[in-house]
């Protein structure tokens, strides 16, 4: 119990199958950092993760690590093409493509992929982002082939049939009810909503529910062949691999698909927030929720550093402040958090989130919340907090690359959004350089009310503990 | 990819371990080969990462368990405490997850800020908390900073205070938790599920305790239950990643070494004998008219870990429900499109877990949906399975083998589980071996003992009117 978890589970990854046969844990994502390839980082280890980048005569770009100490290989594709890149009307639409690229080509029909991956026990999957679709094929290493097959395939020749869509559809209509039971599901989603008005961040990854049942055949064609095609894709692998003789394999299964038009989506902007936003749910629930999202810029901006660790002072641990002054001492919450994720294609936003303990009003949280933005706006943080922080984010940055998979998604990510690989080799200096003026400095720029929107969840209609009623009997 | 000379030495000896274990038989006791006759160790294979594991035991009864695993300079650990709420007291469910919870709230030097901002300051992460059969204290960290954050560990396990501040508020915390989980279909339905199958037994209960059992739990029971259940002598601590068997077991040590086990506290018997007697047929309707979806749990009691059958049992399972490509997924999912998801599960821990079935659907194709399960699970029963679908189904555990051991935590974690449920440090070999030897009577002969769709305990949790389920005399309405 009390673990602390950051936001960004809230922000839902949308997969082809849930996460029970993968069994991997999406909290890998929680942690906003990315690669050290620089050797300094590890003093006196042997083993330094050193991505390399191969462009291939198509336009196909190919990032490998070779760790000779992995049991598994996982081979990933990741497509430049995500909600943001969806057009009014048609949101969902590159998640409903993420489900139909398993439902076979003429090579691979339905089943296939599936049965294939099984047979050796290994584990593929899907999932749609604000900013990439990705795909995986985890596999003991001898198996890398399977995925090299499987996605070279589907990347041109996909059935798109109509059948097959008519029951994905419905597929998808579930996964979206999913989330619609969970009220902190639909506060998020209308904080977002209200956040952006223009940017296509507006639009839940997975849609809105009339898109998703009005999307046809034309439309997923048209989709499937502007984004998918060699130039707008990058593949990872990370694993037990020789690095040439990957590129040579690579070469073989993907070099004769041709490139395509690259797509250069017009997204709009989001204008500049001049005022306090407010939103509203009110849904049957036992805990009260707050949310305060403010516009902050994205990993290119220097300011992103100093917001990453801001955020880890907030709600790095249980010495943080939000957990000292809102969970642990004059507790209003069981869980209360400021989240940063930097590694966005499109604007960022710094969000607060908490949930109260039964009876607290939203606004009670608001109120907590701006003292703290106060206090971090008026006096700089202790030299000792600081470092704590900056110790706790380079800590968690290095330990995250123990995992293959991990460091594919990490690296994948970055090529998606832009991010070039030179910013691992930086990124423990620049955290190291931030200072306590920064830090202040930040929280004076963004965390303001012009540049705010709020949400609570206020609990209605609570649902009573379960009771034994008389058999036979519905009490409405 | 650099590797400098301690990583080539390193990688060297993995290969010159491994070659003088090939020899060796590994179903063969004592195969420690390539450690000397004075080594405090005992060692099997683990081919599957290139390495070995190591065990002793200190003189006061700790386990220590090690894979070395030099991938990068990082650490994870477990201290496993072999009690978890299958030892809570008689309707105060949710004792022990409370004395977890309670370790990092003060010791007898240190207040729990000071706690909170020692961990911190390394930079890692310390999680305490019990499941059913276990309490687990969980640490990863750079190793720089292994020793410190360690040292934090064994403190909150050797000496908590249980200051009667930190017990309030975590009480009231935990009952906030509970609340909470009334608004999510999942804990409901498994809630209930696992009460109806189990009632008083040890697994009738979850881990968190219920807000009924939480609020009859006080200080002395946590107090009690920590004098009772924490011993040397029943716990262990597993180390995987950058760290040889000999630090591991230095640090354990210097940090476990002087607990000394108390006189034994007169403890019951657990009740390991869960009810096997099957349930009649029962179906339990939660109802949740503000829900689109209903959530579907439905099963029978099972066997526990260490049966004969385990084996046999889990690849039927795995051609039931347990991949993407099962019988249930495939004509639920694929051919009908009725569910996002749906799998099977044998639950096999110390004690007999339920054998289940469970989905999430949109709620007037409810009804549908169990009568397909149901459908599935009797042809599971009554016909044979063909030998390519059993050599499959082998094939597909024998390839998720490497997942279990792909990062530290997994692999820190699995030692755990082998060291509390018995499984020997063969396991590594032996875990493959006994899947190779599954053949479709065995798995026969599984399905036809644990199967049981005429006894189904069946949880909906939704909106009843809508999922067209008639509740008849024998079923449970709840509002």
């Amino acid at each position: 119990m009390s673990f602390v978890r950051t936001a960004k589970r809230f922000l839902p990854v949308f997969r082809v199958f849930p996460g029970l046969f993968a069994g991997l844990s999406l909290c890998i994502f929680i942690w906003p950092g990315t690669l050290q390839a620089s050797p300094d980082a590890f003093p006196g280890s042997g083993f330094h993760p050193t991505p390399v980048l191969h462009t291939f005569p198509n336009g196909l770009r190919l990032i490998y690590v070779e760790d000779p100490y992995s049991p598994i290989v996982t081979f990933q594709i990741w497509y430049k093409v995500g909600s943001i890149d969806e057009q009014k009307g048609k949101t969902g639409i590159s998640h409903f493509l993420e489900h139909m690229m398993f439902t076979g080509t003429p090579r691979y029909p339905h089943g296939d992929l599936d049965r294939k991956i099984n047979a050796v026990g290994g584990q593929s999957n899907a999932f749609t982002d604000y900013d990439f679709t990705a795909y995986f094929e985890n596999t003991a290493p001898r198996y890398i082939s399977i995925g090299e097959k499987i996605e070279s395939d589907r990347m041109n020749n996909l059935s798109l049939s109509r059948s097959q869509l008519e029951r994905e559809r419905k597929i998808v209509l579930e996964e979206r009810r999913n989330d619609y039971d969970d009220p902190t599901q639909k506060l998020v989603e209308q904080v977002y909503a209200k956040a952006f008005r223009t940017h296509p961040y507006h639009n839940p990854v997975i849609g809105w529910e009339p898109d998703i049942k009005h999307l046809t055949q034309a439309d997923l064609r048209r989709y499937y062949r502007t984004y998918y095609m060699p130039n707008n894709a990058t593949i990872v692998v990370v694993g037990p691999v020789n690095g040439p003789a990957l590129v040579e394999q690579v070469a073989q299964t993907f070099g004769s698909i041709p490139a395509g038009e690259t797509p250069s989506p017009v997204i709009p902007r989001e204008p500049k927030q001049t005022g306090l936003r407010f939103t509203v749910v009110h849904k049957p629930a036992m805990l009260p929720v707050t949310m305060m999202a403010f516009h902050v810029p994205n990993f290119k901006s220097p300011d992103s550093y100093a917001l990453t660790v801001l955020s880890t002072l907030l709600s790095g641990g249980r010495s943080s402040i939000l957990y000292r002054t809102m969970v642990y001492q004059n507790a209003v919450a069981v869980d209360a958090e400021g989240d940063y994720e930097p590694l966005t294609k499109g604007p960022a936003l710094f969000y607060f989130y908490a949930q109260g303990l039964p009876k607290v009003k939203p606004p009670v949280l608001r109120r907590r919340f701006e003292n703290v933005i106060l206090s971090l706006q008026k006096d700089p943080v202790s030299p000792s907090s600081l470092e704590r922080a900056k110790k706790q984010v380079i800590s968690s940055f290095l330990m995250s690359q123990e995992s293959t998979f991990g460091l594919g998604m990490m690296l994948g990510e970055m090529a998606s959004i832009g991010a070039p690989l030179d910013y691992l080799d930086t990124y423990v200096k620049r955290i190291r350089q931030v200072s306590a003026q920064d830090i202040q400095r930040v929280a004076k720029t963004y965390l303001v009310k012009s540049n705010e929107t709020v949400g609570y969840l206020y609990p209605t209609g609570t649902p009573k503990n379960p009771s034994f009623a008389k058999p036979n009997r519905i009490v409405r | 990819m650099r590797l400098d000379h301690q990583a080539r030495i390193a990688l060297a000896l993995a290969t010159l371990m491994l070659a003088g274990c090939a020899e060796t038989s590994p179903a063969t006791p004592q195969s420690s080969s390539t450690l000397p006759v004075t080594s405090p160790f005992e060692t099997r294979a683990v081919p599957v990462i290139h390495s070995h594991v190591y065990k002793a035991v200190l003189p006061n009864g700790v386990v220590v368990v090690v894979i070395p695993r030099p991938v990068v300079p990082v650490v994870s650990f477990r201290i496993g405490v072999l009690a978890g709420s299958d030892r809570d007291p008689a309707g105060k469910g949710g004792v022990a997850d409370l004395t977890a919870s309670l370790l990092n709230r003060g010791t007898r030097t240190r207040d729990a800020l000071s706690i909170f901002r020692q961990i911190d300051e390394t930079g890692g992460n310390l999680e305490a908390e019990a499941s059913r059969d276990l309490t687990t204290v969980s640490g990863k960290v750079l190793k720089s900073d292994l020793s410190t954050l360690f040292s934090i560990a064994g403190d909150m396990v050797q000496n908590p205070v249980f200051p009667e501040k930190e017990f309030r508020h975590n009480l009231l915390q935990a009952r906030a938790g509970l609340m909470d989980e009334k608004d999510h279909a999942g804990p409901v339905a498994r809630n209930l599920f696992y009460k109806t199958l189990y009632g008083n037994g040890p697994y009738g209960h979850p881990a968190s305790g219920t807000l009924r059992s939480v609020s009859r739990i006080t200080l002395q029971d946590i107090q009690a239950f920590y004098r009772t259940e924490y011993r040397p002598d029943r716990t262990v601590v597993t180390f995987a990643g950058d760290i040889t068997p000999e630090e591991a077991l230095a640090l354990t040590k210097s940090v476990f070494g002087s607990w000394n086990p108390p006189a034994p506290v007169s403890r019951d018997a657990s009740p390991t004998k869960t009810p096997v007697a099957l349930p009649s047929a029962k179906t339990i309707l939660v109802n949740r008219p503000q829900f689109a979806q209903a959530m579907v749990m439905m099963g029978t009691p099972g066997i526990r870990r260490n049966d004969p059958r385990f084996y046999s049992a889990l690849v039927m399972n795995q051609i039931l429900g347990g991949t993407t490509t099962s019988r249930l997924n495939h004509v639920v999912r694929q051919k009908n499109g009725l569910v996002y998801y749906i799998y099977s599960g044998l639950d096999a821990e110390r004690h007999a877990g339920p054998f289940f079935v469970v989905f999430q659907t949109f709620a007037p194709n409810t009804t549908k949906v169990i009568s397909l399960s149901r459908k599935l699970l009797r042809e599971m029963k009554q016909q044979r399975v063909s030998d390519k679908e059993v050599e499959t189904t082998r094939n597909n555990i024998l390839g998720q083998f490497p997942f279990r051991v792909d990062t530290d935590d997994r692999i820190a974690s699995l030692l755990l589980y082998i060291e509390a449920y018995d499984l020997g440090l063969g396991y590594f070999t032996d875990y493959p071996d006994s899947i190779r030897r599954v053949t479709p009577g065995s798995v026969q002969a599984a399905a036809r003992d644990l199967l049981h769709p005429g006894h189904l305990v069946t949880v909906v949790v939704g909106p009843i009117q809508k999922t067209g389920m008639r509740p008849n005399g024998k079923d449970i309405v709840m509002q």
